[in-house]
C-alpha cells in the first residue's frame, strides 16, 4: 500500500502534515483489542487498562492543541477508498474531539467502579473504546467520505453499547436505534453522492457555487439529506425518537457517553454543513445567500421547537433516565437555535449564534455527563430509577446533592456558571436578529426561547424535589459510593466554574479562534469578542427566566401537574411514525405475501393441470397399452392362424420337399419366440435371452434335419446357450439383489425423522424413475416465463427497430 | 512464451479435469491435490496475465495458428484479464474450503467426479472470458452450463436433483436461444469472430434490422436466464440453496456473473454503439435490474433458510451488475464490473460461512441461529463483515461498488437509481442485521454438545475472503484502475 503524504500547497503556510489525528483514531481501537485480550484472563485488569486507555486518548487529543494553534493538521491517504481518506483537524474539530475524549475519560474512570452493577463488562469496555475511536474519527475527518465512514462506524459500535444489557427492552431499543441510524446514514450518503456528483469534491469547504453548477439534484434536497442524516444523531425533534428508548434501556455509563459526546457528532455535522458547506464563499446578497439564510431560519425554528417540545415532555417523565433523555433533546434545541440563528444572520452577526452553539455543545457535555453520572451513582447506591421510589437523598448523599445543584445552576443559565454564557450568546443572537429584521416571528422566537429556558429549570426543580427533597423511603440506600465515582464530578464542576467565571478567555481563545475555518464577517467576531456577559441586559434575561420558572413551577407542583401523563397516542411516534411504518410494512409484506400466494396458487393450479394432463396422458397410455394388448392377441390369433396355415402348408411342403419345410419350421419357431417375447413382461435382457433361446431352439429343430455333425454342433450351441441363459438369469438376479441391497443400504444409512423418510422415498423413486413424481410444476411456468420475456423484449425492440433502418 | 498462456489455462483445466476423473474413488486425495495444484497454477498464470496486460496492453492468440476469420481467436484484454483473476482466485479459495467440506457433504465415491466437474466449469468460464469468437463462446457456455448442473446434482438428494433438472432445462433453453442468436448474426455477417462481426454489423444494419433486433433480444434473454436476471431467476434459489456449499459459493459468486461478462463483451465489442441509441435494450436491462434489486431483497426478507436467503440476495446483487451494464457508461459501468469481483468475494464468503455453520451445527433455519456467534466467533465475525459489505457500509468493498454505481447514475443525471441503490441497502440491512444481532446477542437455543469443531482448513478460506472484503474496501485502487482501463475511462 502506498501511503503518501503530500502537502496541500494551496494553504502551505498553516498546514501541518502529521499522522497524529490518525493515531488518535486508531489508538482507542487498538486499545479495545488489548482490552479484549486482557479480559480473557482478568476482567478487573481489563477495566483498569480501559480507563488508562481513555486517559491516554484524552492526552493524545490534548497534545494536538499546540499544533492546532499553529494551523490545520492534515494527513491524506490518497489511494484509500477510491477517493482517498483525509484527516484534517482545525480548532472546531479539536474542540469537539476534546469534549468527546474528556467525556469518555471521565465516564471510563467512573465505570471502573460502576460497572459492578452491570453485566457484560467486556462488551462495554471494548465497544466504548471502539466508539471513542470512531467518534474522534468523525471530528478529525477531512472530507465527507471519511466523516461518513466514521459516522457509520460510530452507529454500529454504539449500537452494541445501547443493547449492552442484552434484555428484550434493550434489544428492542437497539433495533430502533440501529435501523434509524442506518436509514439516516443512507440518507446522508445520498446527500454525499449528490454533493460529490455536483461539486466534484467532498472536501469540507464552501461548495455552494460548485454544487449549483451540477444540476443533477437540487440544493434543497442535498441540504435536506445532510440535515436529516446528522439530525437523527443529534435528536432534532421529529427525528428524536430513538433517544428516550435507548436511554431508558441503557445504563448510565452508556447514556453519559451518548448524550455527552455522540449526539455532538450530529451537531458537528450540522455546523459543518450549514455554516461551511452550504455557505456561499462570499457573503454577498444573491440567491445562494438567501438560500443559506432561509435554511438558517428553518433550522432556528426547528431548534426552538425541539427545545420546547423536549422540555415539556421532560417535565412529564417519571423516570430519571427518560427525563434526562428529553432534557438532552431540549438542549440540542438550544444548539440548533444557535446554529440556525447564526446562519440566519449571515453577513451580520453570524459569529454570535455560532459561538453560542459551539459553547453550548461543550457546556452540555459538561453538565449532561454530570447528570448522567449522578443518576448512575443514585442507581449504583439504591438500584432505583423511578421518581416514585426515591426521595430525600440530600441527607444520605449531601455531596451528590451539592453537585446536582451546581449542574442545575449551570444548565438553567444562572450567572457565573457556564450555561449562562452560552445561553446569553444564543439569546443575544436572537435579539440581534430581531434588531436586524424587526419582524413578529423573530420577536416570538425570542419569547419562545425564554419560555423554553424557564421550562428547563422547571423540570430540574421537579427532579430535585422528587429525588433529593422530601422523605427518604426506608432501606433505599444499599451501597456506599467510592471516591472513584465522585472524581469525575469534580472535574466537570471545575470546567463549569472556569467557563462561568472567565467567559471571555474561553470564548475568545477557543470558540472565536475556531471561526478561522469559516467565512464570517470580521466585525461580528469582534462583536462577540467584546460582548459584555455580565451587563444589565443578559442578567435581566437570566432573571426573567428564573422568575418565570418559579412562577411556572409553583402551580405545577401544587397541583402535581407534572405527574400528568399524556395518553399513549399523543406522541409523534404513535401519530405519525408507527402508522407510517405499519402501512409500509403492511403493504410491502402483504403485497409480497399475496404475490407469493398468487404465484403459489398459480403453481398449484398449473401443477394440478399438469397432473390432469399426465393422468389423461396416462389413460391415453393405458389405451395404447390396451391397443397393444388387443393387437397382441390379434397377432396371436394371426400367428395361430398362420400356424394352421403352416400346418397345411407343412403338408404341402412335406410333399414338395424338405428344404421348404425347414424354412417353415424355422418361421414357426421364430413366431413362437416372438410370441413369447410379446407375452413376457420381465426384464429386457431376459426377454432377449428367451428370444435367443427360442430362436436357437427353432434353429435347432431346423438343424436337426440337416445332419449329425451339425446336430452335435447345435447341441453344443444349445448347451452353451443354456449356460448363457443361466448366466443371464444369474446376472439378472444378482443385479436385482444388488439394487435391493443398495436400496437397503441407503435406507439403513438414512437416519430418523421425516426428512430422511422423504429422502429415502425420493431415492427409491429416483430408481423407479416415475416422471409424475418430479416436481415439474415449476418447470413449465419457468419456461413460459422465458418465452414471455423473450416475447416482450422482441416486441419492444421491434417497435423501436424501425429506427435502425434510418441509421 | 506468454502468448500461449491463455490457451494453456483452458487446456490445462480441461485436461486435468479428464485426468482427475480417471483417478477413481480410491485416490481422491490425489484428485484434490491435483485439482488444487492446477487451480494454483492457473491462478498464478492469471496474475501474470493481469500484470502483463497491465504493462503491455491486450494481445490475442490464434488457436492452432489459424488467423482470425477462419480460426478461433482468444483475446486477452483488460476486461478478460480482470475476469480471469476473479475466476481463478475465488475458485481456488473456495476449493480449499471444499476439500474438507465436500468429504462431509458428498458420498466418497463421487469426490473425484466433483473435482473433475469443478475444473471443467472453471475451464469453461475462463474460456468465456477469453474467447473472441461467437460459436466458441456458445460452446463454452454449454460446457459451463452442464458442469454447473453437475456440481449441483452431485449431492445425491432429491432437492438437488430436482433443482439441477430445473436449472438444466432452463439453461439449455437459454443456450438454444443463444445459438439461435449466433446463427442470426452469422447469417447476416458471415463471420463468427467478434472483431469481424463488429466490422460487418454497421453495414448490414439497415439491411437486416430485424435480424439484429431478434439476435439482441435472444442474447439478452439467454444470458439473462443464465445469470438469473429478475423474472428469469426462478431456477436460482433452489439450485443455489440445495447445492453443496462450495458449489453454492462458486455458482453464486462466479457462474452467474460470467454470463453478465459475456453480455458486456457482446454489447461492447460486437454490437455497434449507435444501435443502443435507437433500441432501448439498455433501458430494458436497467428496468429489470431495478426489479431484481428490489424484488430480490424483499423476497429474501421472508426466507427462513439461510442459504435460500443468500440465494435471493444474489438475485438482488446481480441486479447491481446489470444496473452497471444498463447504465453502460463511465463510473456506473465501472461500479457494475467492480461489483462482479466484490460480490464474488462476499457472496462466496457468506455461502462458505453458512456452510461452516451447517457443518458445525447442522442449523439451516435463520431463527435457530441465535447465539451461534458465541460458539463460532470467527465464522460469525466473517459473516458480519459480509453482511456489512452487502449493506454497503463504508470500509467494506460493497461500499466502493455502490459508490461508483451511484456516482455513475448521478453523472448520467438519473438520481432515481441512486435512490434504488440506497433503498436496497436499507432492505439488505433489514434481513442481514437480525442474523448478526441474534447470532451474537441472542440467547442460545441448541445445547453445546451437538456442536462440532470446525477444521482450520475450512475456516482459513472464509477468513481470507473476509480480510479481502475489508482490504478491497479500503484499497480498491488496483482493481479499479484496471476496470477503468477496461472500459476506457
Amino acid at each position: 500500500m502506498i501511503l503518501s503524504a503530500i502537502s496541500n500547497n494551496l494553504a502551505a503556510a498553516d498546514t501541518i502534515i502529521s499522522l497524529r489525528p490518525v493515531a488518535v483514531v486508531l489508538f482507542p481501537m487498538a486499545a479495545a483489542l488489548v482490552v479484549y485480550v486482557l479480559s480473557i484472563k482478568n476482567k478487573r485488569l481489563a477495566a483498569f487498562f480501559a480507563s488508562l486507555a481513555g486517559m491516554a486518548t484524552f492526552l493524545m487529543v490534548l497534545s494536538l492543541y499546540p499544533l492546532v494553534r499553529q494551523g490545520v493538521i492534515e494527513y491524506r491517504f490518497y489511494e484509500l477508498m477510491s477517493l482517498g481518506l483525509s484527516f484534517r483537524v482545525d480548532l472546531l474539530g479539536f474542540i469537539f474531539a476534546f469534549l468527546a475524549s474528556l467525556a469518555w475519560m471521565l465516564v471510563l474512570i467512573f465505570a471502573y467502579h460502576y460497572i459492578r452493577v452491570e453485566a457484560n463488562h467486556v462488551l462495554y469496555y471494548c465497544f466504548s473504546l471502539l466508539t471513542l475511536g470512531s467518534i474522534l474519527g468523525v471530528f478529525v475527518a477531512g472530507d465527507l467520505v471519511t466523516l461518513f465512514l466514521f459516522f457509520e462506524m460510530m452507529t454500529f459500535f454504539s449500537y452494541v453499547l445501547v443493547i449492552g444489557r442484552l434484555n428484550p427492552q434493550a434489544l428492542a431499543a437497539g433495533k430502533f436505534y440501529l435501523y434509524l441510524g442506518v436509514a439516516g446514514g443512507l440518507v446522508l450518503l445520498f446527500g454525499i453522492f449528490a454533493l460529490y456528483s455536483a461539486a466534484g469534491t467532498v472536501e469540507l469547504t464552501n461548495l455552494m457555487e460548485e454544487m449549483e453548477r451540477g444540476p443533477a439534484v437540487s440544493l434543497l434536497l442535498i441540504f435536506a439529506c445532510f440535515f436529516v442524516g446528522f439530525g437523527i444523531k443529534a435528536g432534532v425533534v421529529p427525528l428524536h425518537l430513538w433517544m428516550p428508548k435507548a436511554y431508558a434501556a441503557g445504563p448510565a455509563i452508556v447514556n453519559a457517553l451518548s448524550s455527552g459526546a455522540m449526539i455532538k457528532a450530529g451537531v458537528y455535522g450540522v455546523i459543518r454543513i450549514l455554516m461551511l458547506v452550504f455557505t456561499p464563499s462570499t457573503l454577498e446578497p444573491g440567491h445562494l445567500f438567501s438560500f443559506a439564510v432561509s435554511t438558517g431560519y428553518f433550522v432556528m425554528w426547528l431548534g426552538l421547537m425541539t427545545m420546547v417540545v423536549g422540555a415539556v415532555i421532560a417535565l412529564l417523565q417519571s423516570n430519571m433516565m427518560k427525563l434526562l433523555a428529553y432534557s438532552s433533546i431540549s438542549q440540542m434545541g438550544y444548539v440548533f437555535t444557535g446554529i440556525g440563528a447564526g446562519a440566519f444572520l449571515f453577513g451580520a452577526e453570524e459569529a454570535m449564534g455560532y459561538s453560542g452553539a459551539v459553547l453550548h455543545s461543550f457546556n452540555h457535555t459538561l453538565f449532561k455527563t454530570g447528570f448522567f453520572l449522578i443518576v448512575g451513582i443514585i442507581y449504583y447506591r439504591t438500584g432505583q430509577l423511578e421518581f416514585k421510589k426515591l426521595g430525600g437523598l440530600y441527607r444520605s448523599m449531601p455531596m451528590l446533592t451539592g453537585f446536582f445543584i451546581l449542574y442545575v445552576l449551570a444548565i438553567a443559565g444562572v450567572p457565573l456558571f457556564s450555561g449562562y454564557i452560552s445561553k446569553t450568546l444564543i439569546h443575544d443572537s436572537l435579539l440581534e436578529a430581531y434588531y436586524l429584521h424587526g419582524t413578529l416571528d423573530i420577536f416570538l422566537a425570542e419569547k419562545v426561547f425564554i419560555v423554553g429556558s424557564a421550562l428547563t429549570l422547571c423540570y430540574y426543580l421537579k427532579f430535585f424535589q422528587q429525588v433529593f427533597w422530601g422523605k427518604e423511603p426506608e432501606g433505599l440506600v444499599k451501597q456506599s459510593g467510592t471516591w472513584v465515582l465522585y472524581a469525575p464530578l469534580y472535574v466537570l464542576a471545575l470546567f463549569i466554574l472556569i467557563i462561568g467565571f472567565f467567559p471571555h478567555y474561553f470564548v475568545n481563545q477557543f470558540v472565536l479562534a475556531s471561526t478561522a475555518s469559516f467565512v464570517f464577517e470580521p466585525y461580528s467576531i469582534e462583536h462577540v469578542r467584546d460582548l459584555a456577559y455580565f451587563g444589565s441586559h443578559p442578567l435581566a434575561a437570566a432573571g426573567t427566566v428564573i422568575l418565570l420558572a418559579l412562577l411556572l413551577y409553583i402551580p405545577l407542583h401544587k397541583f402535581r401537574l407534572y405527574e400528568y401523563s399524556f395518553p399513549r397516542w399523543v406522541s409523534i411516534e404513535y401519530l405519525i411514525f408507527a402508522p407510517l411504518a405499519k402501512i409500509v410494512y403492511f403493504y410491502l409484506l402483504r403485497s409480497c405475501k399475496t404475490m407469493d400466494g398468487g404465484v403459489n396458487n398459480f403453481y398449484a393450479e398449473i401443477g394440478g393441470k399438469f397432473l390432469q394432463f399426465c393422468r389423461y396422458f396416462g389413460s391415453f397410455d393405458k389405451g395404447l397399452d390396451d391397443l397393444y394388448m388387443t393387437s397382441g392377441s390379434k397377432a396371436l390369433d394371426y400367428v395361430k392362424k398362420t400356424r394352421e396355415l403352416d400346418s397345411t402348408l407343412d403338408e404341402a411342403y412335406e410333399r414338395t420337399g424338405s428344404g421348404v419345410k425347414k424354412f417353415a419350421d424355422r418361421t414357426a419357431g421364430l413366431d413362437r419366440a416372438l410370441d413369447k417375447a410379446y407375452e413376457s413382461t420381465g426384464a429386457a435382457t431376459r426377454r432377449m435371452t428367451d428370444r435367443t433361446a427360442g430362436l436357437d431352439k427353432a434353429l435347432d429343430e431346423a438343424y436337426e434335419q440337416t445332419g449329425k455333425t451339425v446336430k452335435k454342433f447345435t447341441d453344443r450351441t444349445g448347451k452353451f446357450d443354456e449356460a448363457l441363459n443361466k448366466g443371464y438369469e444369474k446376472a439378472g438376479s444378482s443385479t436385482r439383489e444388488f439394487i435391493d441391497k443398495s436400496l437397503q443400504k441407503g435406507e439403513s444409512t438414512g437416519g430418523e425423522g421425516k426428512e430422511e423418510e422423504e429422502k429415502r422415498q425420493g431415492a427409491r423413486k429416483k430408481v423407479a424413475l416415475n416422471p409424475m413424481e418430479w416436481n415439474i410444476k415449476n418447470l413449465n411456468f419457468d419456461s413460459l416465463l422465458l418465452v414471455l420475456m423473450l416475447g416482450i423484449i422482441i416486441f419492444i425492440l421491434f417497435y423501436f427497430a424501425r429506427g435502425l433502418t434510418e441509421l | 512464451m506468454y502468448l500461449h498462456l491463455p490457451v494453456l489455462m483452458v487446456v490445462l483445466l480441461f485436461g486435468v479435469s479428464f485426468v482427475v476423473s480417471l483417478l477413481g474413488k480410491k485416490r481422491r486425495n490425489l484428485a484434490f491435490q491435483l485439482t488444487l495444484l492446477v487451480l494454483g497454477i492457473v491462478f498464478i498464470i492469471s496474475i501474470y496475465l493481469l500484470q502483463h496486460v497491465g504493462k503491455e496492453g491486450p494481445f490475442s492468440y490464434h488457436v492452432g495458428g489459424w488467423p482470425p476469420p477462419w480460426g478461433v481467436e482468444l483475446y486477452v484484454d483488460y476486461l478478460s484479464a480482470y475476469v480471469l483473476m476473479v475466476l481463478t482466485s475465488i475458485s481456488f479459495v473456495v476449493l480449499i474450503y471444499g476439500v474438507e467440506d465436500l468429504r462431509h457433504e458428498l458420498k466418497s465415491d463421487v469426490l473425484h467426479w466433483y473435482c473433475s466437474l469443478y475444473l471443467l466449469l472453471l475451464g469453461a468460464m475462463c474460456g468465456i472470458a477469453l474467447t473472441n469468437d461467437l460459436f466458441n463462446l456458445y460452446v463454452f457456455i454449454e460446457i459451463s452450463t452442464i458442469a454447473a448442473c453437475g456440481i449441483i446434482s452431485i449431492k445425491d438428494d432429491r432437492k438437488c436433483i430436482e433443482a439441477s433438472l430445473k436449472y438444466l432445462i432452463l439453461s439449455v433453453m437459454g443456450s438454444g436461444c443463444f445459438l439461435l442468436a449466433v446463427a442470426m448474426l452469422y447469417m447476416i455477417t458471415g463471420n463468427l469472430n467478434f472483431t469481424y462481426v463488429a466490422q460487418e454489423l454497421p453495414h448490414v444494419l439497415p439491411l437486416y434490422p430485424y435480424n439484429i433486433v431478434i439476435a439482441l433480444s435472444l442474447i439478452i434473454v439467454s444470458l439473462g436466464v443464465k445469470s438469473a436476471l429478475f423474472p428469469l431467476h426462478v431456477w436460482l434459489p433452489d439450485a443455489h440453496s440445495s447445492a453443496p456449499s462450495p458449489s453454492s459459493a462458486v455458482l453464486s459468486g462466479l457462474v452467474i456473473k460470467i454470463y453478465a461478462v459475456a453480455l458486456v463483451k457482446l454489447l461492447f465489442q460486437v454490437f455497434p454503439p449507435q444501435i443502443f441509441e435507437v433500441i432501448p435494450v439498455l433501458d430494458i436491462v436497467l428496468f429489470l435490474s431495478v426489479l431484481a434489486i428490489l424484488a430480490g431483497s424483499i423476497i429474501a426478507m421472508v426466507q427462513d433458510d439461510i442459504k435460500k436467503m443468500l440465494a435471493y440476495s444474489s438475485i438482488a446483487q446481480i441486479g447491481f451488475v446489470f444496473m452497471g451494464i444498463g447504465l453502460f457508461e463511465g463510473r456506473a459501468l465501472a461500479g457494475g464490473l467492480l461489483h462482479i469481483f466484490n460480490h464474488a468475494m462476499m457472496k462466496a464468503m457468506l455461502f462458505l460461512a453458512a456452510g461452516l455453520i451447517i457443518y458445525a451445527s447442522g442449523i439451516r433455519k435463520i431463527r435457530d441461529l441465535k447465539g451461534i456467534g458465541m460458539r463460532m466467533p470467527l465464522t460469525m465475525l466473517a459473516f458480519t463483515v459480509g453482511a456489512f459489505s452487502m449493506v454497503g457500509i463504508p470500509g467494506t468493498n460493497g461500499f466502493i461498488s455502490k459508490w461508483h454505481l451511484a456516482l455513475g447514475a448521478l453523472d448520467l443525471e438519473r438520481p432515481f437509481f441512486v435512490a434504488v441503490i440506497l433503498l436496497s441497502s436499507l432492505l439488505n440491512g433489514i434481513y442481514y442485521f437480525p442474523i448478526v444481532i441474534d447470532a451474537f446477542f441472542g440467547t442460545q437455543i441448541m445445547p453445546q454438545s451437538e456442536h462440532k469443531d470446525v477444521p482450520a482448513l475450512m475456516l482459513v478460506p472464509v477468513m481470507v475472503l473476509a480480510v479481502g472484503i475489508i482490504f478491497f474496501g479500503f484499497y480498491p485502487a488496483p482493481v479499479l484502475s484496471f476496470i477503468e482501463r477496461a472500459i476506457g475511462l
